[in-house]
C-alpha cells in the first residue's frame, strides 16, 4: 500500500438543504457544518472531492423493490394524504417523514456511496469518504429509522462485484439493522455492529445471538452494549474482537458511523478510525446518526484528518459556522456529564467470548468460479429527474452544466504513480 | 410500531418492538417464531445445556435469567452441534452475570425453561411452567429477530474470480483498456471538483495542514462585530486557496450568513414574524406558513436561510446569553424577551423545578409586534416536561442522541418568557429564558450601552443577566444583543416604529405583572 492513502472525499451542497421536518433530530445542515469544517482546516489539499452524481432509480433497485423506489420518486408533501396506504405500507410519514426533495436527498446520499465503491473498485482510490451517507436502518421494501435508501447495501452491492468480500462495521449507536439484514445470508458480507442494545433501544435487533443464516451464519456479528460505556473500554473492546486478525482474509471495508454510545466518544472513533485503517485495505468510509449538529461536524472533521493522517489543531478555525461551536470553539466535545458506565466487565467479557465463539465458525474464502467482471453500472440515456423550469437551478445542474467537459477529467492519471503494490 | 424518533422524553428510549415480520414465502421462517425458538428438535445433548444454561441463571438467582440459551432457531441439528454446547454457557452470561436490572432489562429472555416443558423426553411441568412462561412472555417479549425473506434479503451473487488484468495492478497492456473503461464510467464516478493533490506537494506531507484559530487582537473581541469580521477573512481565505468557481461549487456560497445577501430586508422580516406568530406549540406549522409568504422561494432556500441565518443568528445570541447551555438544535431558542405576551404563570414545585404553563398568547399582537425578529419559535409549550428537561439536560439524560435530541426539541420551548427555574446547582446559567422583567435601571442601563453602540457591553449584561435565576431577574431581549452590532441591527425588524427600544414596553409589562426587581439586577455582574 502506499505510504500515503489516496482519499477521495464526496460531497453535495445541495444535501444541506433539505429539512425532516419541525421537530425531527435528522438535519442534514450537519453535512454542510461538516463539509466546511473540514475545508476550514484545509484538508482539501490532502485529498480530492468529488460532487457524486445523483443515483438512479434503477441504481437504486439493485437493492430496493421497485415499487418502493417508485413511490419515493414520485411522493410529496402535497400527496401525502392520498397514498395513506402505501405510506403505512413503506413505513413513511413518522420517523420517516415525506419532506420537500426527499428523492433528490436520497439520490445524492446514495450516488455518493455508490461512486465511492465505484472509485475503490477501480482503485482511484484507497480510501474513500461520504459524511452524507451512511444510512443504514432503511430495508429492501420500506423505509426505517430516518433511513430511506440503504446507501451502504448499495455500496457494497457494488464493491461486491470486484471483491470476493467485504467487511462492514458499523459503530453508530444503533445497530445496523438494514445491512445486516441485506446480507443475512451470504458469507461475501461480513457485517459487524457495535451498538447499544436493550432496554427497547430502537431498531430493536442487535444481540449478541443473531449470528447469520444459511450460508451467511456466523458472517453476522454483533456487539451489544448497554448504556454509559467510556472511550477506552469502547476501543478496547473495538480491538480485540478478533476478526480484525483475520481480516486479510476481507478484501474491503467498509464503515458507518457516527452517532456515538456516547456523545463523548469523539476519540474512541478517531482510534478505531486509526486501528482500521492500518489494515491498509481499501476503505470506505460513510456517516450516519448524530444529531448535534456542531457535534458530528467535530466528529467527522477530526476522523477525516485521521484518515489523512493529519494532526488537527484543536482551536477550530473561524468559519461561516464558528457560532455554533461556541462556547469553546474548539475540537472537543463540551463535556457535560458522563453516565454511569452500565457495562460491567464481566459483561463485556462474556461478549467477547460469545462473539469469540462465533468467529472460530467462520470458513474461509468462498469457492470461485471463472467468469468475467460484470460492468460498471450502465446506465441508458435517459433524463435524470424531470425538472420543474420554475424551480430555480439547483448548483448540482448547474455544476453538471458547467462541468461536463470535465467529466473525462484526466486528473485519475495521476494514480500512475501510485500504482506500484 | 418501532419509532426511532422520540416523542417526548419518557418515551425516549421506550419504542415497543416491532412485531415479528411474517414472511409468507415458504422457504423463510419466523425467526422468532416462538414455538420454533422453543422446540429445539435435536438431542437430548442440547437439553442438557440448556438446563446447565438455565441452571447457571438460576443460580444467580435471577429468574429472568433464561438468557440467549436458546440455540439457532433455523437450524437443523447439525447446526447446534456446530455451535458447540459451550457456547450456549456462554451466551447466558451477558444477561445472567449483570445485576438483576440489566438482566432485567435484557429483551430477549429466551426460553430455557421451555425445552423442558417441550420436549418429549422430559416430564412436562406444566401448571408452574405455563406460569412462568405467561409471566416471562408478559414482561419479556420474544427478541426481535431479523426478518428473512425476498423481501428483506438482497440479491448477492455468488462470487466469481475476476479476470486477473481486470483487478490486480493494471498492467501495462490493460491499462489502456481500464482507463477507457474509468473514463466510460466517470459519469457515474462523480464529478471532480479538486483533484488529487500532488504527493510531492509540501501541503500533502506536511502533517499539520491547516492552523487552528487564534486569538484576535480586536479591541472588541468577542463581539459580533469582530466575528463577523473575522468570519469574512476566513472567507477570503478559502476563496483565495479554492478559486471563487471551486469555491463555488464546493457549495460555499451558500453558506453562512452571506446566504442573508440574497433576501431583502423585508423579506427577512417577513421570515421572523412568520415564524414568530406560528409557534409549534400552538399547533402551527410555521414552515408551512413560510412557504405561501414566499411564493418565489423554493423550500431550498427557505431551509437555506433558516439554517445560515436565522439559526445562526440564535445561536450568536445564546452563546453570548447563556454559553454553558448551548444547544444548537435548540431551534427555538427563544433568547430575547417576549414574555409579556403570554400570561405564562409560573409556579415552583418543591422549591426546585419550575414548571411553566400552557402561555396564553395571541392577543398581545400589540406586543407581539414589539418583538424583536429574532423570536424564534417562541412560545413553544415549555408545559411539563420540557422545562425540566432542559434545565438539566444534560446532567442527568443518558446520553443517547434521541435523548439529547427529545431535549433539545423542547429546550426551545422557552418561548416567551417562560423562564425556567434550575433545577440544581446549575444555577444562573440555566435560565433560558429572557423574559424581560428588567428593573428600569437595568433596561436604562441596557439602553445606554445600546446607544454606545458598544457590542461587547451589551453582550456583558446580558450574560449577567442571564445569571439571575428568578424569573423577575428577567434580561431584556437578547435581541439587544444582536442588535449592537450595527450590521446587525435592523430597526426595520421592529415591526412598531418605536425603534430600537420597542422592547421596553414589554419590559414594563413583565414589570407590571410581576414587580420591578431593582436588586438582584446588576448589569455585568454574574452574579444574582
Amino acid at each position: 500500500m502506499h505510504s500515503k492513502d489516496r482519499i477521495s472525499y464526496f460531497y453535495d451542497g445541495d444535501v444541506g438543504s433539505v429539512y425532516f421536518g419541525p421537530n425531527h433530530p435528522m438535519k442534514p445542515h450537519r453535512l454542510c457544518m461538516t463539509h466546511h469544517l473540514v475545508l476550514s482546516y484545509d484538508l482539501h489539499k490532502k485529498m480530492e472531492i468529488y460532487r457524486p452524481h445523483k443515483a438512479y432509480p434503477v441504481e437504486l433497485a439493485q437493492f430496493h423493490s421497485e415499487d418502493y423506489v417508485a413511490f419515493l420518486q414520485r411522493i410529496t408533501p402535497d400527496t401525502v394524504h392520498l397514498y395513506s396506504n402505501d405510506l403505512a405500507r413503506y413505513n413513511l410519514g413518522e420517523d420517516c417523514p415525506v419532506f420537500e426533495n426527499l428523492f433528490e436527498f436520497c439520490q445524492i446520499y446514495a450516488g455518493g456511496t455508490i461512486d465511492a465503491a465505484r472509485r475503490l473498485n477501480n482503485q482511484l482510490c484507497d480510501i474513500a469518504i461520504n459524511w452524507a451517507g451512511g444510512l443504514h436502518h432503511a430495508k429492501k421494501c420500506e423505509a426505517s429509522g430516518f433511513c430511506y435508501i440503504n446507501d451502504l447495501v448499495l455500496g457494497i452491492l457494488e464493491l461486491l462485484k470486484h471483491h470476493a468480500r467485504v467487511l462492514y462495521i458499523d459503530i453508530d449507536v444503533h445497530h445496523g439493522d438494514g445491512v445486516e439484514e441485506a446480507f443475512y445470508f451470504t458469507d461475501r458480507v461480513m457485517t459487524v455492529s457495535f451498538h447499544k442494545f436493550g432496554d427497547k433501544f430502537f431498531p430493536g435487533t442487535g444481540d449478541v445471538k443473531e449470528i447469520g443464516e444459511r450460508e451467511g451464519k456466523f458472517y453476522a456479528i454483533n456487539v451489544p452494549l448497554k448504556d454509559g460505556i467510556d472511550d477506552a473500554s469502547f476501543t478496547r473492546l473495538f480491538k480485540t474482537v478478533p476478526l480484525f486478525y483475520n481480516v486479510e482474509q476481507i478484501r474491503l471495508l467498509e464503515i458507518a458511523w457516527a452517532a456515538s454510545i456516547s456523545p463523548l466518544m469523539v476519540h474512541s472513533h478517531a482510534d478505531c478510525v486509526r486501528f482500521v485503517k492500518k489494515f491498509n485495505l481499501p476503505l470506505l468510509v460513510t456517516g450516519g446518526g448524530g444529531y448535534t449538529k456542531e457535534n458530528v461536524a467535530r466528529c467527522w472533521t477530526v476522523e477525516t484528518g485521521v484518515l489523512l493522517d493529519t494532526e488537527l489543531p484543536n482551536e477550530i478555525p473561524d468559519n461561516e459556522y464558528i457560532k455554533y461551536f461556541a462556547p469553546e470553539y474548539s475540537l472537543k466535545i463540551p463535556h457535560s456529564h458522563i453516565n454511569d458506565n452500565m457495562n460491567s466487565k464481566s459483561y463485556l467479557g462474556a461478549i467477547k467470548v460469545q462473539v469469540l465463539e462465533n468467529l472460530r465458525y467462520i470458513q474461509h474464502a468462498p469457492s470461485v468460479q471463472m467468469q468475467e467482471v460484470p460492468p460498471d453500472f450502465y446506465i441508458p440515456d435517459f433524463d435524470e429527474d424531470e425538472q420543474n423550469p420554475d424551480e430555480r437551478v439547483d448548483q448540482h445542474t448547474r455544476d453538471k452544466q458547467i462541468q461536463r467537459d470535465d467529466e473525462y477529467y484526466d486528473g485519475d492519471n495521476d494514480n500512475d504513480q501510485n500504482m506500484d503494490d | 410500531m418501532v419509532q426511532k424518533r422520540p416523542y417526548d422524553e419518557e418515551e425516549i428510549i421506550k419504542i415497543s418492538f416491532k412485531h415479528p415480520r411474517q414472511v409468507e414465502v415458504e422457504q423463510s421462517k419466523q425467526l422468532v417464531s416462538f414455538s420454533e425458538s422453543v422446540f429445539p428438535e435435536d438431542a437430548p445433548e442440547k437439553l442438557k445445556t440448556l438446563e446447565k444454561g438455565f441452571a447457571n441463571a438460576s443460580a444467580e438467582g435471577d429468574e429472568n435469567l433464561s438468557g440467549d440459551i436458546c440455540p439457532d432457531p433455523q437450524k437443523g441439528g447439525e447446526d447446534i452441534e456446530s455451535g458447540g454446547p459451550g457456547s450456549f454457557s456462554f451466551s447466558s452470561w451477558p444477561t445472567s452475570s449483570t445485576s438483576e436490572e440489566d438482566s432485567l432489562s435484557e429483551a430477549p429472555f429466551q426460553f430455557s425453561f421451555f425445552p423442558e416443558y417441550f420436549t418429549p423426553e422430559r416430564p412436562a411441568r406444566t401448571a408452574a411452567r405455563c406460569e412462568d412462561i405467561y409471566k416471562l412472555l408478559l414482561n419479556y417479549p420474544p427478541r426481535k429477530t431479523v426478518p428473512i425473506g425476498p423481501d428483506h434479503q438482497a440479491n448477492v451473487p455468488p462470487w466469481v474470480q475476476q479476470c486477473a488484468n481486470k483487478i490486480s495492478s493494471p498492467s501495462h497492456q490493460s491499462e489502456e483498456a481500464s482507463k477507457s473503461e474509468v473514463e466510460g464510467g466517470k459519469m457515474l464516478m462523480g464529478a471532480c471538483i479538486i483533484s488529487m493533490p500532488e504527493l510531492a506537494s509540501p501541503a500533502y506531507a506536511d502533517p499539520k495542514v491547516g492552523k487552528g484559530r487564534t486569538d484576535c487582537s480586536c479591541e472588541d473581541k468577542g463581539s459580533y462585530s469582530c466575528v463577523r469580521k473575522h468570519i469574512a477573512e476566513a472567507r477570503e481565505e478559502l476563496v483565495k486557496s479554492l478559486g471563487a468557481e471551486k469555491f463555488k461549487e464546493l457549495g460555499f456560497c451558500d453558506m453562512g450568513e452571506q446566504v442573508a445577501e440574497r433576501w431583502s430586508e423585508e423579506e427577512e422580516q417577513t421570515f421572523h414574524q412568520v415564524v414568530f406568530y406560528n409557534p409549534f406549540s400552538m399547533g402551527r406549522n410555521f414552515w408551512d406558513k413560510l412557504s405561501s409568504a414566499f411564493p418565489s422561494r423554493t423550500k431550498k432556500e427557505i431551509v437555506s436561510y433558516y439554517f445560515n441565518v436565522f439559526m445562526l443568528q440564535k445561536r450568536a445570541e445564546q452563546n453570548r446569553f447563556d454559553p454553558a447551555e448551548i444547544d444548537s438544535d435548540n431551534d427555538e431558542w427563544q433568547g430575547t424577551d417576549d414574555f409579556g405576551d403570554n400570561g405564562v404563570v409560573i409556579s415552583e414545585e418543591d422549591g426546585d423545578d419550575m414548571v411553566v404553563e400552557s402561555p396564553v398568547r395571541g392577543d398581545d399582537a400589540g406586543n407581539a409586534k414589539t418583538q424583536v425578529d429574532n423570536l424564534l419559535e417562541c412560545n413553544e409549550d415549555v408545559a411539563d416536561d420540557s422545562c425540566d428537561g432542559y434545565v438539566n439536560l444534560d446532567s442527568n439524560a443518558p446520553k443517547s442522541p434521541e435523548i439529547s435530541e427529545t431535549r433539545s426539541e423542547k429546550l426551545s420551548n422557552y418561548g416567551s418568557g417562560h423562564i425556567i427555574q434550575p433545577r440544581d446547582g446549575k444555577g444562573d446559567q440555566d435560565v433560558q429564558d429572557d423574559s424581560c422583567t428588567s428593573s428600569d435601571k437595568g433596561a436604562a442601563a441596557i439602553r445606554n450601552q445600546m446607544e454606545s453602540g458598544n457590542g461587547n457591553h451589551c453582550l456583558s449584561s446580558f450574560s449577567g443577566l442571564s445569571n439571575h435565576s428568578e424569573f423577575e431577574n428577567g434580561h431584556c431581549p437578547s435581541r439587544l444583543l444582536e442588535h449592537c452590532d450595527a450590521k446587525d441591527w435592523d430597526v426595520g425588524y421592529l415591526s412598531s416604529s418605536k425603534g430600537k427600544f420597542d422592547f421596553l414596553p414589554t419590559c414594563n409589562m413583565i414589570e407590571e405583572v410581576f414587580g420591578q426587581e431593582t436588586p438582584n439586577h446588576k448589569v455585568g455582574d454574574g452574579n444574582s
